[in-house]
């Protein structure tokens, strides 16, 4: 058995007095992919967010290596855990550098941050992402998939050992969207980082995940591997669709095609 | 273009240097009366052609320049953190009510106060006072709803037009002074001397200092609340005090020069074009443009009765540089977008 790398303990979160996420708790492993999956405003995104501390917990913990996350100091989060949001700024007038040199702020602070950044953190994630000859380049003259490896270059950039994507394909063609989970794939194999991330695509969740959490009205529903827990079954009660799962011959992999909706 | 961005950096910050020494130079030399190179090198080593080519010099051109380069440097610092904070290219630095707030009070002052010639240096501190009460409520009637950068943007925009709607009124009741407070409206270098320099010269250090210091936390802002948060960076806290910081900037040039209009929008918007947005070079060069074109603007101003045959401008009346600011500057602004408009279609 793995380590547990993060706990949720009876999270409660609401947004604007609506409560979004009810009383869950849970756990993530280190070194492991786990998926959130869900319908839209199942509270995926929101749980996320309240992992990362981006939005306040109602009541409740989480704890990240045993210490609890919203007593620390931010900028300690930060030396831990990276996330990577859902949407960016695309008229950003910066180049690659500057963007990825960003990801140092949790180590150095606001003043050392004038001077000109270069960790071998920056020369690595530039690397892993494939930036290294596009570091020059100004943030909006690239294209949606190298600018969406740019900011995943500064969040690695930060050298956590945890990493958090909300929706990291939404706007990438399908080509763009393989290759960066399969970098994503990578970062969890190669450098050992625990990563947690919302996806839509349940085929996605099938092939790249070790652990899925899905979250049905506010709560968990079910937690697990995925080729056990995703099934005919579980869709249908989830997201209220038909759908047939299989292993596909060519890939060897789980596939699940939807083919209709639910009539309960 | 093959050059790194620090290249760039060193390239343009030494040419834009000497560009504004020149400048500079040329606004002291001409104007109502004009130097000769050799009568101004004479003068400047105190043994003038005449006695009172040293008084021209000393007592009216170069605190006045010193002012130009200074409020110039202030209002483009200001308008390019107001620009990476708010995450508006078109932010500008009245944005947060400084503008309206200042010249708000420096009528009421020039108005309601008797004027007393040797009071005139608390003008200035009343406009400051003025600009950063109002920065402070629009601060406070955001901080109440929930604070965005647009909501903060809209806030000062709305209260801007309240406060200017009041400065009307005063105007209506007091039409005696319209000319002197016109000239505030418009903002003006007429007549600034060594006072204003002095009055001047504490906050612009300790702001330009801080504003300066504070590129690390502008570029994390810039990448938006979340990427900030995550960096851990206190965005609340940090939105703020560059907000009041930028407020300050603004209030010390406006209360010195009055509302020059433009400069705050266009340097922050050239520099961004050569050195693009990252603030530790964005804000200098920012700054520097912006001093530039403020010395430019005047050394214009102050030229034009002379070249311009205009039987309506008496000789004794100077075009003020805030007129010129928005002469040359509304045109290249327009000129300015439609480059940047057709480049987004191209990419």
């Amino acid at each position: 058995m793995t380590d547990v790398k993060i706990e949720i303990e009876q999270l409660w979160v609401s947004l604007s007095g609506k409560i979004i996420i009810e009383d869950i708790s849970s756990y993530i492993q280190e070194g492991k992919i786990t998926v959130l999956l869900g319908v839209n405003g199942s509270g995926k995104s929101t749980l996320l967010k309240a992992i990362s501390n981006l939005i306040p917990a109602k009541s409740g913990h989480v704890y990240l290596d045993g210490k609890a996350i919203f007593t620390m100091p931010t900028r300690n989060v930060a030396k831990k855990l990276a996330m990577l949001p859902q949407t960016h700024d695309s008229s950003l007038n910066l180049t690659v550098y500057e963007l990825v040199e960003q990801g140092r702020f949790p180590h150095v602070g606001a003043l050392k941050m004038l001077k000109k950044q270069d960790h071998q953190a920056i020369q690595h994630a530039l690397e892993l992402t494939n930036l290294t000859h596009f570091k020059e380049r100004s943030m909006d003259e690239l294209s949606g998939g190298e600018r969406q490896r740019a900011w995943l270059a500064l969040a690695l950039a930060q050298s956590t050992d945890v990493l958090l994507l909300d929706e990291p394909t939404t706007f990438l063609d399908v080509y763009h969207q393989i290759v960066l989970l399969d970098l994503i794939k990578r970062l969890n194999h190669k450098e050992g980082k625990t990563i947690i991330m919302v996806l839509h695509d349940i085929n996605h969740a099938l092939k790249y995940a070790d652990d899925v959490i899905i979250i049905k009205d506010r709560q968990v529903y079910q937690k697990g591997n995925p080729k056990k827990v995703l099934n005919e079954r579980t869709l249908k009660e989830v997201y209220g669709i038909k759908a047939s799962l299989f292993e596909d011959k060519v890939s060897k992999d789980w596939v699940c095609v939807p083919y209709g909706i639910s009539d309960h | 273009m093959t050059f790194s961005k620090e290249k760039r950096f060193d390239f343009l910050l030494c040419s834009l240097l000497l560009i504004t020494v020149v400048v500079m130079l040329i606004n002291i030399m001409t104007g109502k009366f004009s130097f000769t190179l050799v009568e101004l090198y004479l003068a400047l080593i105190g043994e003038p052609v005449y006695p009172f080519h040293e008084q021209i010099l000393w007592k009216l051109r170069i605190p006045r320049v010193i002012v130009a380069a200074l409020a110039g440097a202030m209002l483009g610092l200001a308008g390019s953190i107001l620009q990476s904070v708010t995450r508006n290219p078109l932010a500008e630095p009245g944005i947060m009510g400084v503008t309206a707030g200042s010249v708000f009070f420096a009528v009421a002052w020039i108005t309601f106060v008797p004027q007393i010639s040797n009071l005139n240096f608390l003008l200035p501190l009343v406009a400051s006072l003025g600009g950063i009460l109002v920065t402070l409520c629009v601060l406070y009637i955001s901080s109440k709803a929930r604070q965005n950068h647009v909501q903060i943007a809209l806030v000062g925009v709305l209260l801007s037009s309240i406060i200017q709607a009041c400065t009307s009124f005063i105007l209506l009741g007091n039409q005696k002074a319209i000319g002197s407070i016109l000239l505030w409206i418009i903002g003006s270098l007429n007549g600034r001397a060594w006072i204003h320099l002095q009055a001047l010269l504490p906050l612009a250090t300790v702001t330009i200092i801080l504003g300066l210091l504070s590129a690390g936390l502008a570029n994390g802002l810039r990448l938006g609340d979340a990427q900030a948060k995550v960096l851990g960076i206190d965005v609340k806290k940090a939105r703020f005090c560059l907000l009041l910081l930028a407020s300050l900037l603004t209030a010390g040039a406006v209360s010195t020069i009055g509302a020059i209009s433009f400069i705050g929008l266009i340097g922050p918007h050239l520099a961004k074009q050569l050195i693009g947005e990252d603030a530790r070079r964005f804000f200098p060069i920012s700054m520097l443009l912006s001093a530039l074109l403020l010395v430019t603007s005047d050394a214009i101003a102050q030229n034009l009765i002379i070249y311009l045959p205009f039987d309506f401008f008496s000789s004794e009346s100077q075009v003020p540089a805030g007129a010129i600011t928005a002469l040359l500057g509304a045109p290249f602004f327009i000129y300015l977008l439609k480059g940047t408009s057709r480049k987004e279609i191209r990419s």
